[in-house]
């Protein structure tokens, strides 16, 4: 899916950003080298696992045959980005994996290494907080923060002050007149699957960790452990370092994981962080469930813009009534209808309308997603058009040259500023000429240097 | 009488007289009462239909994966004629674009998956207008000839009436060629109501009978008294399509091989080539069935000569030319799976106390403890129903057996 | 954007041959390529949590599921330095196949027909099959479904027909099934049964160096249905189709086929001895051949 990709793609951007000795820093955690490594494309995985037991560097040319013809490109892209990640080396046109990334993924799968590298579960546990407990409070704890970023309730407690400090660094909120308000970025973020949204929190906890001039590698250590962790399980925090402490507070308030005393239990909003789908929470136990996805899906769209939503959550009601017109309202389902008017008002809240349409699509309906496309397209071609609609005037700076006397005058500079590629509008028949602001000092000296022309500005 | 009637034969006037449009409570079948379908569902206690729902499935289900398994002796190797109308009939709109386009292309899936599942078999194809019958190609065993001819677009060049008369009897002389320890069966796909014959179509059908040939037909528009009496007179099937979909599942009962029933059937010795894949070639060399270049080919094991695809009779020597794996796809008709068992969950749980239910042996899956069990006769494994079907109709082996 | 169009899940099901008396044969011990296979499995988990894995073992004697299985060890509390989910499918799969050995050893009772150096391929792929239909049945996301065969013994013939309708089967449902052949010859069945589902067939040389199973299965057998198509696969091009005459067992360029079981011969016969019919002498050739070209085309009716 669209949107999560782009923020997948912004974590591995920021470890691209890292300074090499950073990324030598990261490799040495097996923890770290798995998430890193489910963090990457499919092709790039493949890469990776077929390098990982080869000692000795081979060929780039070699590697590069792998590719069929006319999927060389993605390939070498790959291959380009896996360098730009330092996982992989190339010297003198061989290539291998960086050798300490390849020693603790090897040991990830084998369970060699660290002590401890895996999180240290508690003996003891609380024998009440199961999967599904954790599951429910994470959930509420994530939409007690997304409903205080929609603002309809004012009951909600507000969320800590931690929170909130990343929500208004992200500038997902600002503080208007006294009030903290939702903003454009805001209102995108509440269209967003989970796992993106905790993807832009996290990354955003890490740009304050930069801020605060904690080690950032530390920081990025002790997140990769965590999307390591197991849900329903119990881990001991008392081998944690002070900072590690701190982080852990700290994500406690987003329903990342639940502490009680010296223990604490992740919560599928941290696990799952690495897995593509992210509707559903998989409890990763290798058996095929029927219940999967099916507990998410709400939303039917019909190809007359009707929507029906079964939910009763005040969360989810708030955000579809973003880009919908909500109809009416019944225990345990809502209707609405899409217009003009109700994408309009989301359009110009900063929502676009591929985000409108990726949300829809993600929560589809369990039937919805039988068809293909999961959306009608008569309806989601409309939002595009009404996404348009918008954009039909575009305002430029711009020079307008009007009034030539002579018809020579006018087509010596027309021409030129043709040369130049500098026209933006003109009309031969009135002598009218508009040209970008960058080429107008430029055509004014031509025009001086041959005669006295009419303009105005 | 009536009442056993009522299901496949109310129309046949001549046989049955006005009795036989008695319906089940032996009035006429307009008369009987309206069913009202929705009145079998019951809201379950949570008011849910779901649970009713799911009894109508399976119930759906196990009717299916009920089928004959005697070890009967089916024909394996068959000759298959498909006649096909080409009359201005098939050029009514009610099937999508139109009769024949709908026809030509469901033929097309048709003659792959019938290669697929008779890999030996034979197959020809007449087509049907103007009062005569031409055969667009022979008997062969080749499917990539087949589809070729039916993508030809002369086919939907429709004219006048189709003669049903001419279409058999030249099916009849094809076939008459054929070995007598293959099938022969007939299968036509008619639009028209009427066909134009040059003499008594009794005859023909008499002497369809005496050659033992099968004829099945699929009629586009309506049920038509001498179409459907061949068809029974010479045990094959007869339909009426109700759209493209239900043509589609009438002719596909045409694919699995039928039993032999006749009392002429011999059986042979068929001398047949197992030709192996050439590659690596330096140079493409020409292949004997389209006179292209290519890189890989059969060489047929006789005459050295090349061709393309498995299973073919070789152009040169016309030996058949399969691969081992065709002949293990028609093993499965020759040896089926038995029937499971359906077990009585009551009877079951009371004696083993358990009622947590059972692994299935196929898929490890735990059946749920009201859910249906099945047993294999054999080697008293039990399975859940979706294994139960899966085995009997894709698999064809039991995992507990084998 | 480069990551267009992330693929879904896989479902594997992995069938692993157990046959003591197989690996026995082996330059490469079973211990060893355990291991393998367990790091394997572990690379296949980590390419995606929501992959899917099933694991099946099978012997001369019995063939079962080692994972996913009820059977929990609630004695050992997890371990710190594996991933959680690598340790619940490698402790499983460890245990199975110990256990496996050990009951194997226990009963030397083998079941008529099979040698010592054969294992249930056949039923363990059916039992593979049957769930790999219930997986993406019961799948709301569409998730592809593949077969992994790390074989050691060799083809039983007796298996053959049994074996052909799983690969059928196999094909209808769009399985792959790859095929890791570690000792021996090269497995005829196994190699058509990879040739025919569109999976890789491969040959591992143990006694080259001992790292080379993992190596191969690596890079042959963890790619994906996208990644694949993105890959050269090592394609293998002189499969042998041709058949084996059931009387000889000797393999047969031109046979003689029974019209009526279709079982193979190399030389004529007067009674099929698989299904006893007596056939009528004379050979049948080609019947197409027989045709001529020209059917006699009726003249029109006058109407």
């Amino acid at each position: 899916m669209g949107s999560e990709g782009a923020f997948k793609s912004t974590i591995a951007e920021y470890l691209e950003d890292l300074p090499a000795q950073f990324c030598q820093q990261l490799f040495t955690k097996p923890a770290a080298c798995l998430a890193i490594f489910r963090l990457l494309s499919t092709l790039g995985k493949h890469i990776i696992m077929s390098m990982l037991y080869l000692d000795a560097p081979i060929e780039l040319t070699d590697v590069l045959q792998w590719a069929k013809p006319g999927k060389t490109k993605s390939f070498k892209s790959k291959i380009h980005r896996l360098r730009k990640l330092r996982i992989l080396v190339e010297n003198s046109g061989k290539v291998s994996l960086d050798p300490m990334f390849r020693q603790e993924l090897r040991n990830a799968l084998t369970g060699g290494g660290d002590f401890g590298s895996f999180g240290i579960p508690a003996t003891t546990r609380d024998l009440r907080i199961t999967e599904a407990w954790l599951e429910k409070y994470a959930n509420e704890k994530w939409e007690a923060i997304l409903h205080f970023m929609v603002g309809q309730n004012a009951e909600m407690p507000q969320p800590s002050d931690s929170v909130l400090h990343i929500l208004k660094m992200s500038r997902l909120m600002e503080r208007r007149e006294g009030d903290m308000r939702i903003t454009n970025s805001g209102f995108q973020f509440l269209l967003q699957d989970v796992s993106s949204q905790v993807w832009t929190v996290l990354l955003q906890y890490l740009r304050l960790a930069e801020d605060q001039n904690m080690d950032v590698v530390e920081v990025l250590n002790f997140l990769f452990q965590l999307v390591g962790l197991q849900l329903g399980i119990a881990y001991r925090t008392d081998r944690f370092s002070q900072s590690q402490r701190k982080m852990l507070s700290e994500l406690k308030d987003f329903g990342l994981m639940y502490q009680q005393g010296d223990v604490f239990y992740p919560t599928q909003l941290v696990t799952s962080l690495t897995s593509a789908m992210n509707a559903e929470h998989t409890s990763n136990n290798g058996q095929v469930s029927t219940t999967e996805m099916s507990a998410d899906g709400y939303v039917i769209l019909e190809t007359n813009c009707r929507v029906y939503a079964y939910t009763s959550s005040p969360l989810q009601i708030a955000i579809l009534n973003l880009f919908v017109h909500l109809v009416s309202r019944f225990p345990n389902f809502v209707t609405g209808v899409i217009t003009r008017d109700s994408i309009r008002r989301a359009l110009s809240n900063g929502i676009t309308a591929d985000q409108i349409v990726t949300y829809m699509t993600v929560y589809a309906h369990p039937h919805m997603r039988n068809q293909m496309p999961v959306l009608p397209i008569t309806v989601t071609d409309q939002i595009r058009l009404w996404e348009n609609e918008r954009n039909r005037l575009k305002p430029t700076a711009s020079y307008f040259y009007k009034d030539f006397h002579q018809r020579q005058d006018f087509e010596r500079v027309y021409k030129y500023a043709e040369d130049l590629g500098a026209i933006l509008w003109c009309n031969i028949e009135k002598r009218q000429i508009v040209v970008t602001p960058a080429a107008h000092v430029v055509i004014m000296q031509y025009v001086r240097g041959h005669r006295k022309p009419e303009q105005r500005g | 009488m009536a009442k056993e009637v009522e299901d496949e034969d109310y129309i046949d006037i001549d046989d049955t007289g006005p009795e036989g449009l008695k319906g089940a409570d032996g009035g006429y079948a307009w008369e009987e009462e309206y069913k009202r379908s929705w009145d079998v569902i019951q809201e379950d206690e949570s008011g849910s239909l779901q649970s009713a729902v799911q009894g109508i499935q399976e119930q759906l289900k196990r009717k299916r994966r009920l089928r004959d398994t005697t070890a009967i002796q089916r024909g394996i190797i068959r000759h298959v004629i498909l006649v096909i109308d080409g009359s201005e009939n098939m050029g009514t709109r009610d099937m999508r674009p139109t009769r024949i386009a709908a026809t030509l292309q469901i033929l097309e899936s048709f003659v792959n998956e019938y290669f697929d599942q008779n890999p030996i078999s034979q197959l020809a194809i007449i087509s049907t207008k103007d009062g005569l019958a031409e055969k667009l190609t022979d008997l062969s065993g080749n499917p990539l000839d087949h589809v070729n001819a039916l993508r030809d677009k002369s086919n939907k060049d429709l004219a006048g009436e189709p003669s049903l008369q001419n279409a058999l009897e030249l099916a009849m002389h094809t076939l008459r060629r054929a070995p007598t320890h293959g099938s022969r069966e007939i299968v036509c796909i008619f639009g028209s109501l009427t066909t134009c014959d040059p003499g008594d179509i009794k005859q023909t059908q008499a002497a369809l009978k005496h050659a033992e040939v099968r004829v099945s037909m699929v009629q586009l528009a309506a049920e038509v008294q001498v179409f459907k009496r061949i068809c029974q007179e010479t045990n094959g099937l007869f339909a009426v399509a109700d759209d493209e979909i239900h043509l589609k599942d009438m002719l596909f009962e045409c694919i699995p091989p039928p039993p032999v029933v006749s009392a002429k059937a011999t059986s042979d010795m068929i001398q047949m080539g197992f030709p192996i894949r050439a590659s690596n070639a330096q140079v493409p060399t020409p292949c004997v069935c389209h006179h292209e270049l290519s890189f890989s080919g059969y060489i047929c094991p006789r005459c050295r000569s090349k061709v393309c695809s498995l299973p073919t009779d070789c152009d040169v020597c016309g030996l058949p030319l399969v691969s081992a794996p065709h002949l293990a796809r028609s093993y499965h008709h020759l040896f089926p799976e038995e029937n499971y068992r359906e077990i009585d969950v009551e009877v079951h749980s009371g004696a083993e106390h358990s009622g947590a239910g059972l692994v299935c042996f196929g898929c490890e899956g735990e059946v749920k403890g009201a859910a249906a069990r099945y047993q294999c006769p054999r080697c008293r494994k039990e399975f859940c129903l979706e294994c139960d079907v899966f085995i009997h109709e894709t698999l064809h082996n039991c995992p507990g057996c084998v | 954007m480069s990551e267009a169009a992330e693929p879904e899940a896989s479902l594997l099901v992995v069938v692993l041959d157990t046959n003591t008396a197989a690996w026995e044969r082996c330059p490469l011990q079973f211990d060893r390529a355990l291991q393998q296979v367990v790091i394997f499995l572990n690379a296949y988990l980590a390419l995606k949590p929501e992959n899917k894995l099933a694991v099946i073992a099978t012997n001369k004697s019995e063939c079962r599921y080692l994972y996913p299985t009820e059977f929990t060890d609630e004695t050992t509390i997890p371990e710190m330095q594996v991933y959680e989910q690598f340790r619940d499918v490698d402790t499983k799969v460890l245990t199975g196949v110990q256990k496996m050995i050990e009951s194997g050893s226990m009963s030397s009772d083998t079941p008529a027909g099979i040698e010592q150096g054969q294992s249930q391929v056949s039923r363990a792929l059916s039992k593979a099959l049957c769930y790999i239909n219930r997986g993406t049945k019961a799948s709301v996301n569409k998730i592809w479904p593949r077969i992994l065969v790390v074989s050691v013994a060799d083809d039983a013939p007796r298996e053959y027909i049994a074996l052909m309708n799983t690969i059928f089967a196999a094909q209808k449902l769009g399985v792959l099934i790859d095929v890791c052949k570690v000792v021996g010859s090269d497995s005829v069945f196994l190699q058509q049964a990879a040739e025919i589902t569109g999976g890789n067939y491969l040959k591992v040389d143990t006694q080259e160096n001992r790292g080379s199973l993992l190596q191969s299965l690596m890079f042959t057998c963890l790619a994906d249905h996208f990644t694949r198509s993105m890959l050269y696969s090592p394609h293998n091009d002189l499969i042998d189709f041709r058949a084996t005459c059931f009387c000889h067992k000797r393999v047969v360029d031109i046979g003689y086929v029974c019209s009526v079981c279709l079982s193979i011969f190399c030389k004529m016969a007067p009674v099929c001895s698989t299904c006893k019919t007596k056939f009528s002498f004379k050979l049948v050739r080609a019947p197409s051949a027989a045709n001529g070209t020209s059917a006699g085309k009726k003249k029109p009716p006058v109407n």
